[in-house]
């Protein structure tokens, strides 16, 4: 039997309600290779275990705090390849691991970082990613081309709807005028190409974004920002959005190695598989795909469908009275399509999670969910809303009665309230985005997430987030609906475990877990919620082994 | 150019049965020439055993020359491989999606070389029509597949109590464009127009490319306008109109791909709107005939 290694530390927070500190906690290897918690308490509480078996005090953390690993249940690590790679010219500002990237709020200054940014040599088309024209203004083929004259340019929408490009990118990639046409969304003397013309850029694009040199340097890219963000486990909420092989692939290739300081759990997303429409081939498939389970990264009974469109791009449908300019959204599955996955994913048992992103497409999920409770009632279920962006409170009742959950980008409310209150739907509204403290007024469990990139990995600045509501411009919203530290604590732990349906595993720190931690310089209930984004993290213990964050 | 036409509708609405008719027996104006139709679920296809000739994965290929393809995710490259074949079909026809807007598929048809659109058909079912309109997830979204359409398909009328007859009329109060039961010489109608003219009635939603693609002139008058000649000036600009609509203080005037109707209707105050792609008509010159029109209304 291996030895039993007890860290110490200025204060343990476990999340668990029987013994919520401590300051030290026994770890050992077991005979499968996974290191588990043998107790949580102090050095003399957890003198059975020391006077019975061979131990080492590891006291590096005697000033530190440590947590539950952070666990990330939603995000889209081959998506997150592609854009990685890129430049960040952001309105917000982004902590990455290999940069900072400052907030760019106007026009000029967007125009200006970009002018620096493309100087020198350089001949390779260069790549950015976050423009948005509420903060960015409308940026033109021909203000890129005084910004870079020479170097191939392409600015990819915050919300990946469209590219602008300059003159030398055009003529790179061959988009030139017999090539595109009249095509009436693209509009060649302004470089933008958006929603199917999109599609012929990111045609002409695709030999160079997901070339294995570029894919691979995002996978590890990402690999960097998770364990930048102190996670010690993610959840690839829908793998298929490309292309499963071709996922899985760079999965072991990138994840599955002795270097990779987290797990990841991969939920299908089975509107993406089903190319044909053809659900049950694709839930036979899926049934196979835990067979492939390897210690990093596995499947266990999770599936994903979708109601609305993206929350980014104002396709997400809202109820009455709708956007204020009078457009719409859109449905990613309609009702029939919707009912019919959902109904035989509840009928075989899986836990169903559900992107939602508007009330409306929220009360479709729940008039689906009531039904399918009518047919064959089912408990313990974890019938998950995903993002869960507007809501009403009546809606959240009726959750809590059918037994749903959430996993809340609780981020739209920072970058967005402020935008949407303005120009999509009005500040009520607006303000009233991801109610969380009526999610617990009603026990709903609820995880944070980052659907990277739709918001930084960072769980504590998502837990900020949650226990502030203060937006990009510097306003508390909706104050009534901030949870306390503790609640958005759990929510990027134990609950965030419980809709991974990994509660038992890991998600606190309690006698028979997974030994994965997160360490912390400060202690969060002592900084309060304000502080919460600024505690920086000295880096994790995965699998019973420390792993700190590089400083650059 | 190759024609395509779309070939949209809510979930349900019957459009693969409209295929599999198509597929099976092309309309006799039809004879000879190659249709291929790319579809969104190819296992929903059903045709005679004897009629195909091969079948190949997600291709299946007709003794009669037809051929039917899944649509697959890259429709755009789908498309422009048919266009630019050494053997290009001579018409294709896309099914989009129950859940899409038709008119989407059409801007895509936009991008590429060798392709020309044909028209935007929407297939509507009669039985469900009134509910589907104001359903509260999908109302909105069935309002603006109808408002797309260049042509709507009437189906399962024979289902509804009084032949599909409060349906057409619910559905004449919600489209100007045409309404037809889907018959034989309707689906004909579907490989044989030759004009694009939808994407005109997206002046009013998506300002931001029509202003782009299309000129518009809008006409009116105190009193109405001489039929004959109205009539003799349409036939003679009807190639290079993409749509044409409004009343003429007798009649409606309605006017899809090289086509138009003159209905007798209420009289009222004379107000035309006519789109022609960017560049394909002048409109000034037609404006002067427009007058020279209601002149000699005066005069008269």
């Amino acid at each position: 039997m291996s030895e039993i290694t007890i860290f110490t530390a200025r204060i343990i927070h476990t999340m668990e309600p029987s013994l919520p500190q401590a300051t030290a906690i026994a770890v050992r290897q077991t005979s499968e290779g996974e290191a588990q918690i043998l107790e949580v308490g102090t050095l003399e509480s957890l003198q059975p275990w020391m006077s019975r078996h061979p131990h080492t005090i590891d006291e590096r953390f005697a000033d530190k705090v440590i947590m539950p690993g952070f666990i990330d249940p939603h995000l889209h690590p081959s998506m997150a390849a592609v854009i990685l790679p890129m430049q960040f010219i952001t309105a917000l500002p982004w902590d990455l691991p290999w940069e900072s990237v400052p907030a760019t709020k106007s026009h000029e200054a967007y125009l200006e970082r970009l002018t620096d940014l493309t100087q020198g040599d350089a001949t390779e088309p260069f790549f950015t990613w976050g423009y948005h024209r509420n903060w960015h203004g409308d940026i033109t083929r021909k203000q890129l081309d005084e910004a870079a004259p020479n170097r191939p340019v392409v600015v990819w929408h915050r919300s990946f709807h469209e590219v602008i490009l300059n003159t030398a990118a055009l003529e790179h990639f061959g988009l030139n005028n017999n090539e595109v046409g009249a095509h009436p969304q693209i509009k060649l003397e302004d470089g933008l190409f958006y929603e199917n013309g999109l599609r012929l850029a990111i045609n002409a694009f695709n030999p160079l974004i997901m070339s294995p040199e570029k894919f691979g340097l995002g996978m590890q890219r990402l690999k960097q920002v998770a364990h930048f963000g102190g996670h010690t486990m993610l959840g690839d909420m829908g793998i298929g959005i490309f292309n499963f092989e071709m996922e899985w692939q760079a999965a072991l290739g990138f994840f599955n190695t002795d270097d990779t300081p987290f797990r990841v759990h991969y939920t299908p997303n089975l509107l993406a598989l089903a190319h044909d429409g053809d659900y049950a081939r694709v839930e036979t498939e899926m049934s196979a795909y835990p067979d492939l389970n390897t210690d990093k990264l596995f499947f266990t009974d999770h599936a994903k469908l979708f109601t609305d469109g993206a929350f980014f791009s104002q396709l997400m449908m809202v109820g009455q009275p709708g956007y204020l300019d009078g457009h719409e959204g859109e449905w990613m599955m309609v009702p029939e399509r919707f009912e019919e996955a959902a109904r035989l994913l509840w009928h075989k048992g899986y836990k169903i999670h559900v992107h939602c992103t508007g009330d409306l497409g929220l009360e479709l999920a729940l008039d689906t969910l009531e039904k399918l409770q009518d047919e064959k009632p089912r408990f313990n279920h974890r019938f998950t809303i995903e993002h869960f962006g507007l809501s009403t409170p009546e809606q959240v009742r009726r959750m809590a009665s059918l037994g749903a959950i959430a996993s809340v980008n609780v981020y739209y409310l920072h970058e967005l309230s402020e935008i949407y209150a303005r120009d999509a739907i009005g500040e009520e509204r607006a303000y009233s985005m991801a109610r969380l403290c009526t999610l617990k007024r009603n026990n709903v469990p609820f995880a944070l997430h980052s659907d990277y990139t739709m918001a930084p990995a960072l769980p504590l600045n998502s837990a900020w987030v949650a226990a502030t509501r203060k937006n990009e411009a510097g306003k508390i919203v909706g104050e009534g609906e901030c949870v306390p530290v503790y609640d958005a604590l759990k929510a990027i732990t134990l609950d965030a475990a419980y809709v991974l349906g990994l509660e038992n595993e890991v998600g606190s720190l309690r006698a028979g877990k997974r030994a994965d931690f997160t360490v912390l310089e400060q202690d969060p209930f002592e900084v309060g919620a304000h502080g919460l984004r600024d505690i920086p993290i000295w880096g994790t213990v995965f699998n019973g082994v420390p792993h700190p964050i590089e400083k650059p | 150019m190759l024609p395509l036409t779309i070939l949209g509708g809510y979930l349900g609405a019957g459009k693969t049965t409209l295929i599999n008719r198509l597929l099976a027996n092309p309309p006799a104006a039809f004879k000879g020439k190659r249709l291929t139709i790319l579809v969104n679920d190819f296992g929903a296809i059903n045709i005679d055993a004897e009629l195909i000739e091969a079948h190949d994965g997600e291709t299946i290929s007709l003794a009669n020359g037809c051929a039917c393809c899944q649509l697959q995710d890259d429709a755009l490259q789908q498309l422009q491989q048919l266009a630019q074949s050494d053997t290009p079909p001579d018409h294709v026809l896309i099914e989009a999606s129950g859940a899409g807007e038709p008119a989407r598929l059409a801007y895509l048809g936009y991008g590429i070389q060798g392709l020309q659109l044909a028209g935007i058909y929407v297939a509507i079912d009669a039985t469900t029509l009134a509910a589907k309109r104001r359903d509260k997830f999908v109302g909105g979204l069935v309002n603006r597949q109808i408002a797309q359409a260049d042509y709507c398909l009437l189906t399962k009328a024979d289902l509804t109590d009084d032949e599909g007859a409060s349906a057409q009329s619910l559905l004449a109060s919600l489209t100007q464009a045409p309404i037809a039961r889907a018959s034989d010489e309707v689906l004909a109608d579907m490989l044989t127009l030759s004009a694009s003219s939808a994407l005109s009635d997206m002046a009013e939603t998506a300002p931001l490319f029509a202003d782009a693609l299309f000129d518009t002139i809008s006409f009116s008058a105190q009193t109405p306008l001489d039929i004959e000649k109205l009539a003799a000036l349409l036939q003679e600009v009807a190639p290079k109109l993409a749509r044409a609509k409004g009343h003429t203080g007798t009649h409606r005037l309605q006017l899809v791909g090289e086509r138009y109707t003159l209905l007798e209707a209420e009289r009222r105050a004379p107000e035309l709107v006519f789109i022609a792609e960017k560049g394909k008509l002048d409109l000034a010159a037609l404006e002067v005939k427009l007058l020279a029109v209601k002149l000699q209304t005066f005069a008269t």
